[in-house]
Formats: C-alpha cells, sequence, structure tokens
C-alpha cells in the first residue's frame, strides 16, 4: 500500500460510512491513489471528469479576478462531492460523502490531510 | 480534430463562450436544415460570418437564432476576411435582445414589465443578509443575466458567462455519473472569495453570488443562496 493509499484510510476512518470514495488524480484526468466504498460509483470517470471541472474553474477564476481556487463543492440530491488542489495545483483530491456527513467535518478534514498527500507525491 | 454536435446539446452561445474563451483559431460550421452558415475566431473573438452571400455581424446574429440542427468546429482555420470587430460578449447580448424584441409579446400588460426590477430588489435584499456581500446575477444558461446587483464595481457581464460555462460543464458532469441525480448548488472557493450558485425551478436560470470569503461565513451563505432562490424562483414568471 502506498503512502497516499495510508493516508486516505486515515480520511475513510474520519469520515466513516459517510465516505463513497475519495481520490488522488492528476490533471491529466489519472488517480494515483484511492478508496471506493461504494462499488457502483464509476470512480475513474469521475476522476476524469472533474479534472475538466477544474482545470476550467481555474481558468474561470483567473479571467474573473478571483484569484487561485482552492475547492469545488457540487451538492447533489445525494452527496457532496468535493475537488481541493494540492500543492501547486497539479493534482487535485477528489472526494464524495453521502449528505448524512457533516459538510463542515468533512472540509476540515481535507484541510488537516491536504499538505500531508501533497507530501506522499511520488515528485 | 473537429468537434462535431448537436446544437440542441450545445447551443450557439454556448460555442461562441466556449471557442472565444480558449482563444484558439477555429472555424464553425453550422447548418440547420437547408441553410448554413461559417463562423470564424481567432484571439478570443469573433472576426468573420458568412452565409450564402452575405457576410459579417448580420449573419452572426442569424444564426445565433439557430435552435436545431447540426454544428463542425475545427481548430486552427484561418478567416478569409475580417468582418467584424465587436467583442463577442457584445455581439451575445445585442444578438439576444434582438431576438427578444422580435418575440415580444405585444399583449402583455405594463405590470408584467416589473418583472426585472422586483428580482434586482430581491438580489439587493440578499446583498443586505450576506457579509462581504460581493456581487449577485439571475443568469440564463445562454449566460447572460436577467438581472444583478453588485456591492462594489465588477465586470458582472464576463462573470456571468465564465460562472455559466463552469456549471453547464458541473451539471453535465454530474449527468453523465449519475444520471439519476441533479446538482443541488455548487461552490467555488477561491483565494479571495466563495461563488455559490444555485439553479432555479427547470433549470433554464440560475442564482449566483459571491462573498469576500475573510468576511462571509459559508453556513449563511447556503441557507440564504436556498431562501433567495425560491424567492427569485417565484419572481420569475413560468
Amino acid at each position: 500500500m502506498t503512502k497516499i493509499d495510508d493516508i486516505l484510510q486515515e480520511v475513510r476512518t474520519e469520515l466513516g460510512s459517510d465516505l463513497i470514495s475519495t481520490d488522488v488524480v492528476g490533471m491529466d484526468g489519472l488517480s494515483i491513489g484511492g478508496i471506493i466504498t461504494d462499488p457502483n460509483f464509476n470512480a475513474s470517470a469521475a476522476a476524469a471528469r472533474f479534472a475538466m471541472v477544474m482545470q476550467l474553474a481555474r481558468k474561470v477564476s483567473n479571467k474573473i479576478a478571483l484569484g487561485e481556487v482552492e475547492d469545488s463543492l457540487v451538492t447533489t440530491g445525494g452527496a457532496y462531492i468535493i475537488s481541493r488542489f494540492l500543492g501547486d495545483g497539479s493534482y487535485y483530491w477528489g472526494l464524495a460523502v453521502t449528505k448524512d456527513a457533516v459538510l463542515g467535518l468533512v472540509r476540515m478534514t481535507m484541510n488537516e490531510y491536504a499538505d500531508q498527500l501533497w507530501d506522499a507525491i511520488p515528485k | 480534430m473537429a468537434i462535431k454536435g448537436s446544437l440542441s446539446d450545445m447551443d450557439i452561445p454556448s460555442l461562441v463562450q466556449y471557442v472565444c474563451n480558449e482563444g484558439q483559431e477555429a472555424r464553425l460550421h453550422v447548418q440547420q436544415q437547408d441553410q448554413q452558415a461559417l463562423l470564424y475566431f481567432a484571439a478570443g473573438s469573433v472576426i468573420h460570418a458568412e452565409m450564402d452571400d452575405q457576410i459579417g455581424e448580420e449573419v452572426f446574429y442569424q444564426v445565433l437564432r439557430w435552435q436545431e440542427g447540426v454544428f463542425t468546429l475545427e481548430p486552427a482555420v484561418a478567416a478569409p476576411a475580417h468582418t467584424i470587430t465587436t467583442p463577442w460578449s457584445v455581439l451575445l447580448v445585442n444578438g439576444l435582445q434582438r431576438y427578444d424584441e422580435e418575440t415580444w409579446d405585444n399583449t402583455l400588460h405594463e405590470e408584467d414589465y416589473d418583472m426585472p426590477e422586483n428580482i434586482q430588489d430581491i438580489l439587493k435584499e440578499l446583498g443586505e443578509q450576506v457579509p462581504g456581500f460581493i456581487a449577485a446575477s439571475v443568469v440564463g444558461m445562454d449566460g447572460l443575466g436577467i438581472a444583478e446587483h453588485a456591492a462594489t464595481k465588477v465586470d458582472v457581464e464576463a462573470i456571468n458567462a465564465q460562472m455559466t460555462l463552469l456549471v453547464k460543464l458541473v451539471d453535465t458532469t454530474i449527468r453523465k455519473l449519475s444520471p439519476n441525480d441533479a446538482v443541488d448548488d455548487y461552490l467555488l472557493t477561491t483565494e479571495r472569495a466563495y461563488f455559490l450558485v444555485r439553479f432555479l425551478e427547470g433549470k433554464d436560470y440560475f442564482l449566483g453570488f459571491a462573498a469576500d470569503r475573510r468576511v462571509t461565513k459559508l453556513g449563511s451563505m447556503r441557507l440564504n443562496s436556498r431562501i433567495y432562490t425560491e424567492r427569485v424562483d417565484k419572481a420569475l414568471p413560468h
């Protein structure tokens, strides 16, 4: 198991049964580590599609002078999906949780582990 | 490589926004029944349009109304002429205003004209409720605002157009990943601001607003987003 997987397991422990999926993804849309708890969730498709969202978010934010993007949160009928840039922005961390999760806690957990994940990415 | 598609999946305003934002040189071939037109792009602008023996802005305005048909977007095709100098965002606003004027129902009573002002009032009230409020808009999925309110000088038109692109991509992403699910709201956190978007009923419009993240509270933004989306929704004719 890689260091990234170890850290994501810790995140899973913190978030418990609310976690649907979490991945560390390059801006090419390919995951370099992740956990899925819902077998119906297509994590590789999600990784690729949210890489596009993050790329466009970065472009849009620059064009309208809002500064660097930190994260993006989509709330759907069944889930919260948060994508957050790591380190220099060459990777992002995606995390999907059920709507039963406490959103503030999820964001806090991501704040806590983001730097560790960036440090764990082989460079 | 050329991109082909249907105007029912991606309409002309969205295509124009996309190509202009990419800043690429490209040719867009559009066909609706037996009519065909070519739009040319370079350096983030629409620079030429032609249809039969017509050229220039008037062709662009005609094509903008096409809602059915197919398109082919070919990158790296140079324009044969430079007949349009108006910025693309102005072209879109002008074109859609013309369309609205032509399709305006003359039987509407005068009180119906109050609608945009009512929504504007709601947005002003929203601005008073949100600490660090920057701006709010009600925007159609064509990227054009129908009402807006800003606390500071910001380019609301550009923000509307850019955020629509992003919101459309988020919506498509969720529909592709989970066809039975739908986007409730979307929050973009940047180093300066929170930008929150919530769809109105039917998803033809969304309410988007931004607040200074050093001052505002995220929970309050989400709560106000729910409350004011409902109010805007009620104020909009369906």
